[in-house]
């Protein structure tokens, strides 16, 4: 026993030994340093004195025990018994202790956080992931954005090694997964195929090692269903050597909702305040015409009358018909007067590419164009103009407008925007498969009556003032295949005389 | 009931060349034309009172003639008015059928409706 007991004086670990009285024989001195008794005042004491409780039965176990000046230990000890003789080998857990309670204490906070966050998170293990990247290394593939826009199925291999390992119930919620259960193992079948490319880049940022990756994507629910969604990811470093990494998700389908319909409202109050302000416009063009008409009528209908007497009066039907020219010019000013006024707003000259606003007016009518499911077709070869890039965006909207909605009912717009160059200048025409044109086509660029209730048939005058300001012309002609297309031929940017 | 030949009309227009326009057709039609290029004009002239028919644009700056009528009613001339006008608004030409116009024409009106507007009034 001596030589165990001298082995022990050596130990850390506080070693006390007491007989099957229970009198403590042995007490090292790391016993000694940890309960504050010396050896003198423990040996020969009964254990219970100076240990408190031991639990019967256990080899091991965790107590509370007290220090001889009474401070409270946590002590982690382990129990030899044999014929009588007890052997406690003791360690001193007391800071570990303090430090697991706080641990937990904030891990309790951060799961109650956790489910409480009005966002969806998602603990993710994405060390499956850093092993099929090392892999990828052992290759050879050192261009890892290249290698993953090449390789779009590796990119859904990546995400069904992207492990679940928690979620909180607003995840449930929001993907539709109804109970915990149902839940899948991995990612994959949360991220639409089109989302794939904001996936990898998730993952090169945090190879990258960013701290955290942000975009708005689309992401998919159980059930199949598609929504607009915040996506951010947080690679925290430690957590990330270890594979943790934290997803939120929000769901921003009410913001983009609410922003189209921003959109869609101030367009609404443009086109009104558009058309109010040619409702008041046809309104003073009515009245400032009407005078001359209503002179020249009526010069007419005297003239005839002086002229239809017995004795024709020619001196005064001469002196009426100059009038009568006189009023015609007049209106005729009135008319060039107005269309002036109408493409006067803000002639800007800058260089303005052909495909460029095409592109810009299609999104700016994304929203519309989508909801009525329409489909539309661009041949845009390159051209540039000199112009003002609003006006030409304005008729192009104008005409893909028209177009969408000659579509015959029942049917989805089908429309074709095309920019060929041609000589010096560029032709762009916007073609729908509509019931084609039944009026006159110059017509429709004079008429100041659109022939729907709330189109904008008004805007075609005004179309043709601003692509004449720009030294071109816009026609409109039935498709031998049917429907209608519109032409505009504008100067292109070489040719300055013209503009 | 018609207006005799001879009758001294009233013409109030701010449009010069209409103005002068309508005087033509009246005076080819044989009747006697005293113009004026304002209600305010009209008003201030007591041969004004006396035509047997006064003829009026509606919108003028100044007097509209529609006020025209109802000062005149005020002053108890009960002169029948014929009114013309480039306006279109069915509101415009509801008040000016109310304010007792004997017609309300639509410019550019047509001689034939002028004639049996005229024809059509009842002389004082």
């Amino acid at each position: 026993m001596s030589l165990v007991a001298d082995l022990f004086e050596h130990v850390r670990d506080a070693v006390v030994c007491w007989d099957d009285q229970g009198i403590i024989r042995v007490w090292t001195p790391a016993a000694a340093a940890l309960y504050g008794w010396t050896a003198d005042q423990a040996i020969g004491e009964p254990f219970q004195t100076r240990l408190g409780p031991v639990p019967d039965g256990l080899g091991e176990a965790v107590v509370e025990r007290r220090t001889a000046a009474g401070s409270a230990l946590v002590v982690e000890a382990t129990w030899v018994r044999r014929a009588g003789e007890t052997l406690e080998i003791g360690r001193d857990v007391t800071a570990q202790r303090e430090v697991e309670h706080r641990l937990k204490r904030s891990e309790l906070r951060y799961s109650s956080l956790f489910q409480a966050m009005a966002a969806a998170f998602w603990e993710l293990d994405f060390a499956p992931v850093g092993g099929l990247l090392r892999e990828l290394r052992a290759q050879g593939v050192i261009d890892l954005p290249r290698y993953f826009a090449d390789h779009p199925a590796f990119v859904r291999k990546m995400m069904r090694h992207t492990r679940v390992v928690d979620v909180n119930d607003t995840t449930l919620a929001m993907f539709g997964v109804g109970e915990r259960r149902r839940l899948a193992k991995s990612v994959e079948p949360y991220w639409p195929q089109a989302s794939s490319p904001v996936y990898a880049a998730a993952v090169l940022a945090a190879v990258g090692r960013q701290s955290h990756y942000m975009t708005e994507t689309r992401l998919r629910r159980r059930d199949g269903t598609e929504f607009d969604a915040l996506f951010t990811a947080a690679f925290p470093h430690e957590g990330l050597v270890q594979g943790a990494l934290l997803v939120g998700v929000i769901d921003i389908s009410a913001r983009l909702a609410a922003e189209a319909d921003l959109r869609r409202l101030r367009d609404d109050f443009a086109h009104a305040a558009r058309v109010s302000m040619l409702g008041e416009l046809a309104a003073s063009i009515a009245h400032e015409v009407n005078q001359p008409l209503a002179a020249i009528t009526t010069n007419a209908a005297a003239s005839l009358r002086w002229l239809s007497r017995e004795e024709p009066d020619i001196t005064r039907a001469v002196d009426l018909t100059s009038r009568i020219a006189a009023d015609a010019r007049r209106a005729a000013d009135v008319v060039g007067r107005v269309r002036g006024m109408a493409s006067k707003r803000a002639a800007a000259r800058e260089a303005v590419t052909i495909p460029d606003i095409i592109e810009e007016t299609l999104s700016f009518l994304r929203d519309d164009l989508q909801s009525r499911g329409a489909k539309v077709q661009v041949d845009a070869l390159p051209a540039t103009v000199l112009g003002d890039r609003t006006q030409l965006q304005q008729v192009l909207a104008n005409l893909i407008i028209n177009a969408v909605q000659a579509a015959l009912p029942g049917h989805r717009a089908d429309v074709r925007i095309a920019a060929t160059p041609c000589g010096d200048e560029v032709e762009v025409s916007v073609s729908d498969k509509g019931p084609g044109l039944s009026v006159e086509p110059d017509s429709l660029f004079t008429s100041f009556y659109s022939t729907k209730p709330d189109g904008i048939g008004l805007g075609l005058p005004i179309c043709r003032s601003i692509v004449e300001a720009h030294g071109g012309r816009i026609q409109a002609a039935n498709a031998p295949d049917g429907g209608a297309v519109f032409t505009i031929r504008l100067p292109t940017e070489t040719d300055h005389t013209k503009v | 009931m018609s207006l005799p030949p001879n009758s001294s009309v009233s013409v109030v227009e701010d449009d010069d060349s209409l103005r002068i326009a309508i005087a033509g057709l009246l005076d080819s039609l044989g009747y006697r034309v005293k113009t004026y290029a304002s209600a305010e004009a009209f008003l201030e002239d007591p041969a004004g009172h006396q035509a047997d028919c006064i003829i009026t644009d509606i919108q003028m700056p100044g007097l509209s003639g529609i006020e025209l009528k109802q000062y005149l009613d005020a002053l108890g001339v009960v002169t029948p008015v014929i009114m013309v006008t480039a306006r279109t608004e069915p509101s415009l030409h509801a008040r000016a059928r109310a304010s007792g116009a004997a017609c309300v024409l639509q410019k550019p009106f047509q001689e034939a409706d002028l004639v049996r507007c005229i024809e059509g009034v009842t002389s004082a």
